[in-house]
């Protein structure tokens, strides 16, 4: 299991969490299938950096974490966005969005 | 915007990993839950795509990946993983020690012995040559010195030294008038103040007499030149130091514990010192122990002006101290003043004191010969440093010693490691297999080390303490100088151990566990110890061949060492050593009146002579063998023939019966008697001298001249020639020596006279009738420095004995190390190749071809190290070369004495466990896995 993750590929991962979970709370396992989904099965997030990434991301503060009951009657850990979450959330699209446009223009010149 | 690498971002990580660490164990558990939820999870899925359940739940199990890999990796994110894993480690490298008490305890004694000596040869050389002096900022003290390119002869009290930067002789001692001239000019000095030591005070307190060894005359400066508070009352100021100031004195914070019990209402006492009524004013500092000479404590401070009625026996020869060069200088100069403008500044002052010397000694030679004087301004940080440099020899050689100790404990414990690194290739193995990384598991292993490290170093304080002990216990005396210092746990030897344990793990601990974690696994597991020796074992070579090397240079060492021990212990004296007891008597302290001093000398030993137990006794100036000496410029006056050159002579005055006490036989002419005193001058001289002067004509009878001043010498005539006797050192045997009657040297001599009493039968037994028959006519005079003529003659030695006791125990340390380290190498040797052994003999081959095949390995490695270590011993004997006595550094007993020494000893270490190879049954030995 490779413990480190080059920067560009840890930030988009948090990203897509955090995206994730906008609509609302919700276990790691619905976190993994709802970013398969939305991608059309493209980004398939490997559980060995979808765990780690989650803890993170409660240690900074920006998701928080309560057990609960799934659809199902199991016990669940369930994860919700904070409030500092949701502006982290916008300061990283916003900042993705510009990293991406400026490596597009660098890529359409001839 | 929230940065994630911004500090605040960094500061809420880190409390949130601290927080963790008090609730890490509750998230444990939560972990796996929801881990095993997420599997479940994806294996409904499968299910609901059309998956069998069984399949769906391997599938999804498989999918999630290693479950304990990535709680491993969520938990690196809570606390401190760099922590945990180094506790662990700790935990792990404990229990793994543990289980290994015996290869524990011989490493761990092993590392205390090597890192415990070096750390108190460090602090002894750190107290020696590195220590300044404990005053205020002593880097900017300047000490001045002079040098003359020709001759100047004023009376000087104190001793010359090749300068380092101008290449002159140079003293430190300077005139009174040069002194307060300096001080008179002010402007490139900030301060200035004089010193000088002064030795063997007799100090009555409370109605108790006692005789101090040290003590310092000081200008009323000093104390506040130097910067240095007292620990109790007050310094001696200025004020102090005027003719005709009431007397007063401090005492130094040792003395003040020792004899007052550091009892404070001490302070402002009135005491006497030398039979001068002295109020004692203060203690100096705990830490100061003087400017003087490297180990001279000195306890009790006096102003200058004082000296005038101290006695003539602590200025040495010269009473007269306006006359004398006998001050050592300290200055400080003012900031931003470098040394060569104060030299520059205050040159003329001293070329002008020197001519005006010159005349009011009454030279003949031209006042303007004092112009040819140079000031030097050396750095004063740490005192007079001429016996300090004397040291630094011998502290190369222990240093040395120590070195190659602790590098053979290392070599050591390294093979040790690597041995254990083989035996536990199945465990690394598994490790690896599992999912360790190999830097993850080099730590571990270099944690052991560590650790075995750790504890090395925290026993070798003890060792360290034993080792300062033990060279300050044999004396090693410089020119008689005996060092005194405070031996005692310190800061800086803690932090010499400490780096020292460090370093040594560094270099035994990291390669054995880098090849030790170098495992290939699946080779591992098919079961393939036997073959992959070969790594291990040339490692192991290397480290046992320099193992060898160094252990025979010890040798060698300890065999040149303990030679010169011998030989020295066997020199001719040409005396009788046995039941002489010597002893001084702190005489006349005011030393003034020394004529009465020499009557009561007199009357000691006529007391003496009468005393139970006694054979003989007598008096000397000089005691015999004793490391110091006299000397003077004589010469021969055969007839009236053209006047020889003056030779260089040792001289003593004795008393009575002086040469039948030492057993000295008269071969011609007589031995001094009462008659010859008060009269003529007389002397009788040993055979050397007789040779030098007069060849093979008769001595008695003729006429010898010596110089007393420029230009005028007194003839003396030779009325007996004694047999050769040693005078100051065992090594230059017997120089040539004259021998006057007491009282015709009063013009040269000081007071203080060594007794020396033949006694019959337990000098234990007798000693304390001697003190009560002194006592009781003498009540006055206290009797000091009593000891052995035989144990004074084994301290000259002392030097010499203390290398040769270390490196015998080093040495035997080292070959004992060595044939551990050979046992090891060929049990392994025999239990890797069992399986071709085994073959090999079911084919054939005879016990005894087997026992020579194992033990050809062995030859090699003994055979290099011998080589090479023969290479290092006649490298490095130059530098005991000045010890050696009575034979060559390159004495071929002793080279040859210490290779057939290893050889044997390897030989038979390597024998031993080959015979084993012989004794293997074939079967057996085939099928061993």
């Amino acid at each position: 299991m490779p413990k480190e993750k080059p920067d560009l590929l840890q930030g988009t991962l948090d990203l897509l969490i955090l995206k994730a979970l906008v609509t609302g709370p919700t276990h790691g396992f619905g976190v993994s299938i709802l970013i398969r989904r939305i991608s059309g099965e493209v980004l398939q997030v490997e559980q060995g950096s979808l765990y780690p990434a989650l803890y993170r991301l409660e240690a900074e503060g920006w998701i928080r974490s309560e057990w609960g009951v799934s659809d199902n009657n199991r016990k669940a850990k369930f994860y919700e966005l904070t409030p500092a979450g949701r502006k982290q959330l916008k300061a990283e699209t916003d900042s993705w969005e510009r990293v991406s446009s400026a490596i597009n223009m660098v890529l359409r010149h001839a | 915007m929230r940065d994630r690498y911004s500090v605040a971002a960094y500061v809420r990580r880190l409390a949130r990993r601290i927080a963790s660490v008090f609730t890490g164990h509750l998230a444990d558990y939560s972990m796996s839950e929801e881990m095993r939820l997420h599997i479940e999870l994806q294996a409904e899925e499968y299910v609901r795509e059309g998956m069998a359940p069984a399949k769906a739940a391997d599938r999804a199990r498989r999918e999630f990946g290693h479950m304990d890999g990535v709680q491993e990796t969520c938990r690196d994110e809570r606390g401190f993983p760099w922590f945990s894993q180094l506790m662990q480690d700790l935990r792990y490298g404990t229990r793994m020690l543990a289980r290994a008490p015996g290869f524990t305890c011989v490493a761990v004694l092993t590392l205390a012995l090597g890192i415990g000596v070096n750390a108190g040869i460090f602090s002894l050389m750190d107290d020696v040559l590195l220590r300044q002096l404990p005053v205020n900022d002593p880097s900017s003290l300047i000490l001045f010195r002079w040098a003359s390119t020709k001759d100047f002869p004023v009376p000087v009290n104190g001793s010359f030294e090749v300068d380092a930067t101008t290449k002159l002789t140079a003293c430190a001692s300077f005139s009174t008038p040069v002194f307060e001239r300096f001080k008179a000019q002010g402007r490139p000095l900030d301060g200035i103040c004089a010193y000088c030591d002064f030795q063997r005070i007799t100090i009555v307190a409370d109605g108790t007499a006692e005789t101090v060894a040290d003590g310092e005359l000081v200008s009323g400066d000093y104390f506040g030149v130097l910067g240095v508070p007292p620990e109790a009352g007050r310094a001696i100021e200025p004020a102090d130091d005027v003719k005709g100031a009431q007397g007063v004195a401090m005492i130094s914070y040792r003395y003040w514990v020792r004899r007052f019990g550091a009892d404070p209402a001490v302070i402002g006492k009135s005491i006497t010192v030398n039979a001068n009524p002295v109020t004692m004013v203060g203690v100096t500092g705990k830490s100061f122990t003087g400017t003087l000479e490297v180990g001279d404590y000195p306890d009790v401070y006096l102003p200058l002006h004082l000296s005038a009625g101290m006695g003539q026996q602590g200025l040495g020869e010269m009473g007269n101290t306006a006359q004398l060069w006998w001050l050592q200088i300290l200055a400080r100069p003012q900031p931003g003043v470098s040394p060569s403008q104060v030299t520059a500044a205050l040159q003329g002052i001293l070329r002008q004191c020197a001519s005006e010397s010159l005349v009011a000694n009454g030279s003949q030679l031209p006042s303007s010969q004092g112009q040819d004087l140079v000031l030097i301004a050396s750095p004063g940080g740490q005192g007079l440093t001429e016996i300090r440099n004397q040291y630094r020899h011998q502290l190369a050689i222990l240093v040395a010693l120590g070195g190659s100790i602790l590098a053979i404990a290392c070599a050591n414990i390294a093979n040790l490691l690597l041995a254990r690194g083989m035996a536990r290739q199945r465990e690394i193995g598994v490790r690896l297999a599992m999912g360790a990384a190999r830097g993850r598991i080099v730590r571990q292993l270099f944690t052991e080390s560590a650790l075995l490290s750790i504890l090395g170093g925290a026993l070798a304080v003890p060792f360290a303490l034993w080792t300062e002990n033990a060279f300050l216990a044999l004396h090693p005396d410089v020119e008689g100088h005996t060092l005194q210092f405070n031996v005692g746990l310190d800061g800086r030897v803690f932090a010499v151990a400490a780096l020292i344990a460090a370093g040594t793990a560094l270099v035994f601990g990291l390669i054995p566990a880098l090849r030790a974690s170098s495992v290939e696994v699946t080779a591992e597991f098919q079961g393939g110890t036997n073959n992959r020796g070969g790594g291990r074992s040339k490692l192991g070579k290397v480290f046992l061949v320099v193992q060898i090397a160094l252990s025979l240079v010890l040798v060698v060492g300890a065999g040149l060492l303990s030679r010169t021990l011998r030989n020295l212990d066997r020199v001719d004296i040409g005396f009788d050593r046995e039941n002489l007891v010597l002893f001084e008597l702190d005489p006349n302290p005011s030393g003034a009146d020394f004529d009465a001093g020499e009557k009561v000398d007199r009357a000691v030993v006529e007391r003496l002579r009468s005393a139970p137990g006694v054979v003989s006794a007598t008096f000397s100036k000089v005691s015999l063998l004793s490391g110091s000496g006299w000397n003077a410029m004589l010469r021969g006056k055969v007839g009236s023939a053209t006047p020889a050159e003056f030779k260089p002579t040792m001289l003593n005055a004795v008393g009575p019966h002086f040469f039948s006490t030492y057993g000295i036989p008269i071969l011609r002419g007589r031995e001094l008697e009462a008659r010859d005193e008060g009269g003529k001058t007389v002397a009788v001289i040993n055979q050397a001298m007789a040779r030098e002067c007069f060849g093979d004509a008769e001595p008695v009878g003729q006429y010898l001249e010596q110089e007393d001043e420029p230009g005028h010498w007194h003839p003396i005539l030779v009325i007996g020639v004694a047999r050769d006797a040693g005078y100051d050192g065992l090594r230059r045997g017997s120089p040539p020596t004259i021998y006057f009657g007491f009282d015709l040297t009063r013009s040269m001599a000081s007071a203080g006279a060594t007794f020396a009493v033949r006694v019959s039968g337990n000098p234990a037994a007798i000693v304390p009738l001697l003190r009560a028959s002194i006592h009781e006519a003498f009540p006055l005079l206290p009797v000091s420095h009593l000891r052995m003529q035989s144990t004074q003659i084994e301290n000259l030695s002392g030097n010499e004995r203390m290398f040769a006791r270390l490196s015998l125990l080093f040495s035997m340390l080292g070959v004992g190390l060595v044939s551990l380290g050979l046992y090891g190498l060929m049990s392994y040797s025999v239990l890797r190749r069992t399986g071709e052994i085994g073959l090999r003999m079911a084919l054939g081959a005879t016990p005894a071809a087997m026992v020579w095949m194992v033990l050809r390995e062995s030859l090699l490695v003994i055979a290099i190290g011998v080589g090479l270590g023969l290479a290092c011993a006649l490298a490095s004997v130059r530098l005991v070369s000045s010890l050696l006595f009575g034979l060559s550094p390159t004495d071929p007993l002793s080279f040859a004495a210490g290779t057939l020494l290893l050889l044997v000893v390897g030989l038979i270490a390597a024998w031993i466990p080959a015979q084993r190879a012989a004794r293997l049954d074939p079967m057996i030995a085939l099928r061993t896995d």
